[in-house]
């Protein structure tokens, strides 16, 4: 395994009296895929704000390549390689799927860079034939789960953030995207994820998170085995 | 800057190619400004010198169409940025014996100084929305209380008279725009090279990026756009058109009052824009030049009429065609030619 690209150590981050996120200690290598799973309220999206600079914890530090990241500017994260698919899809509806695409890549400084780059993700995420025509606001819920993960790969990251990246897809598309997620070489990702299936097949190191901690942190298939994990997901814990 | 960078940035301004309705477009207003450039054949002196105000005030109303329209900043006390202009304009020329070009370079900067300052603290503290509208009608406010304070310099109420036309020197020749004739061009050519410049640059790929700022700031910046820094670029530029337009009218008119840089100005070419069409450019050309022509002519019949009529079209307008008269245009012949998207709520 490379070496860690992204660490937490000592997250805090309360809401009122809630603690979204308690003492989160996470590191995350180079090339690797992570799962987050967990129950609704478990602190599995305040931890992505938290590591796309959304949120400034209330305690603790966050290291993007050894660079400390918790203060800068949101969208210094983007520029330095942390690009984030959000829960519900966020894309630029009032423009064509081509424009969204040109968007995202000028965010990150590669305004430059060849129309191919376009072209190349429509293929990916199949909208190439509407590219040009059709707004992101007439897509379908999943069509606008896979623009906004074209914008995403398009910046070409060096983390990739997914938040419930399957929610809305088919069961085709569900597959797709595990095996994408699967083929993505020198890209670390994280992905939070409800359907268990999806999680499943991508069958990688996957974290449990409740109550804003982290209570297990192990291979999927040794997780799925794990009797609190049953119990926290059918809340008798 | 290294060489990246620059390319980078060069890539912002790079255009698309041209689509049937920028084709169309170039035709109409290339008709347009062809007919405009005819017109003193048949106007006479009283028309020639109502146009060359319209034209001027379109370019201060396409300044405002480019914050509100593109970004979705609404600046209430717009007026501020015109009035700078127009009094820095003044007080050069007059006061200071400056050259015209001078001047109006420096009128220009003045207004963009202000812009930057305030523009820094309320758009870097996140001030979006009709905060940002509320605070900068303080600008105007501010503005006219500075003006009537500093009588000894500015003329008070009364503001200055006899500021001197505009005076270019080329090739060597000395050039006054003291006619109606040459006054009428200088407003067309400055018009039309604002709206060109305006529509290549909202038509490339920086158009493409206020777009998204205004559609979804939050996205824009998760994707790395620094969009603090892209608005408060558009609130500066906007403010040296406005600059711009306030320093021609005041060369062209020979006066100037508070009442460039006051509420009722900043309430009219907010009107302007939103009875045309905001985010479409030509929209609020249209809607200067009808609201001017229609003052004129209801001032004429009675002087305190104007504000109620005023008020009534607008609150038809807005009824009517929320999104403008370019909307009401698109709607009734299905073209695209004017399309502003969603934004075309004129108050969101």
């Amino acid at each position: 395994m490379s070496q860690v690209l992204l660490s937490a150590k000592g997250l805090k981050m309360s809401f009122g009296g809630v603690k979204a996120v308690n003492h989160v200690d996470l590191d995350l290598a180079g090339d690797e895929l992570l799962c987050i799973i967990g129950p609704n309220g478990a602190g599995k999206t305040t931890l992505l704000n938290l590591f796309t600079g959304i949120l400034r914890p209330q305690a603790g530090a966050i290291s993007f390549a050894g660079r400390a990241m918790v203060g800068r500017p949101l969208y210094e994260y983007a520029r330095r390689g942390i690009i984030r698919k959000f829960q519900v899809p966020s894309v630029f509806s009032e423009m064509s799927i081509k424009q969204n695409l040109e968007v995202a890549l000028l965010g990150v400084g590669a305004g430059g860079a060849e129309a191919g780059a376009v072209d190349e993700i429509l293929e990916l995420i199949g909208l190439r034939s509407q590219a040009d025509q059709t707004m992101a606001d007439e897509l379908a819920h999943g069509q606008k789960q896979w623009l906004e993960i074209g914008m995403a790969l398009i910046c070409r990251p060096k983390v990739l953030l997914l938040d419930e990246p399957a929610s809305g897809m088919t069961k085709e598309e569900t597959r797709k995207l595990a095996e994408m997620l699967l083929d993505l070489d020198h890209l670390s990702t994280i992905v939070i994820e409800h359907d268990m299936a999806f999680v499943r097949t991508l069958n990688s190191r996957t974290v449990v998170m409740h109550n804003g901690e982290i209570i297990r942190d192990d291979q999927f298939s040794v997780i799925e085995q794990d009797p609190l994990v049953g119990d926290i997901y059918l809340g008798r814990q | 800057m290294t060489g990246n960078k620059l390319r980078n940035l060069l890539a912002l301004f790079r255009q698309r190619p041209l689509q049937a309705r920028d084709k169309l477009f170039l035709v109409v207003i290339g008709g347009l400004f062809l007919l405009l450039a005819v017109y003193p054949l048949w106007g006479d002196s009283y028309s020639l010198s109502v146009m060359r105000d319209v034209l001027i005030m379109s370019i201060f109303a396409l300044s405002l169409d480019f914050l509100w329209g593109q970004t979705g900043l609404l600046s209430f006390g717009h007026s501020a940025f015109f009035g700078i202009g127009a009094y820095v304009m003044a007080l050069l020329t007059l006061k200071a014996g400056l050259g015209s070009l001078t001047a109006l370079v420096c009128a220009m900067a003045a207004s963009a100084s202000v812009a930057l300052l305030t523009g820094y603290f309320l758009i870097y503290a996140g001030v979006r929305r009709e905060y940002f509208a509320i605070v900068t009608l303080a600008l105007a406010l501010v503005g006219q209380q500075i003006l009537l304070s500093f009588a000894n310099v500015t003329g008070g109420d009364a503001g200055l008279i006899d500021i001197p036309f505009l005076k270019f020197g080329l090739f060597g020749a000395e050039y006054t725009f003291d006619d109606n004739l040459s006054l009428h061009f200088l407003a067309l050519v400055s018009a039309a090279v604002v709206l060109l410049t305006l529509w290549l640059v909202l038509r490339g790929y920086y158009g493409s990026i206020l777009k998204a700022i205004l559609n979804n700031e939050q996205r824009a910046l998760a994707l790395g756009h620094n969009t603090s820094a892209h608005l408060l670029i558009a609130f500066t530029v906007s403010a040296i058109l406005a600059g711009l337009a306030g320093a021609l009218f005041t060369s062209t008119q020979g006066i100037v009052t508070p009442e460039l840089i006051g509420p009722i100005l900043a309430t009219e070419v907010i009107v302007w824009v939103a009875v045309g069409g905001r985010g479409t450019l030509v929209g609020p050309m249209v809607g200067c030049f009808l609201v001017i022509r229609m003052r004129q002519e209801i001032s004429s019949i009675s002087t305190t009429l104007w504000p109620l009529v005023l008020g009534v079209f607008f609150v038809l307008v807005v009824f009517v065609a929320p999104g403008g008269l370019a909307t009401l245009v698109r709607s009734l012949t299905g073209s695209r030619f004017f399309s502003a998207g969603k934004k075309e709520r004129p108050w969101t």
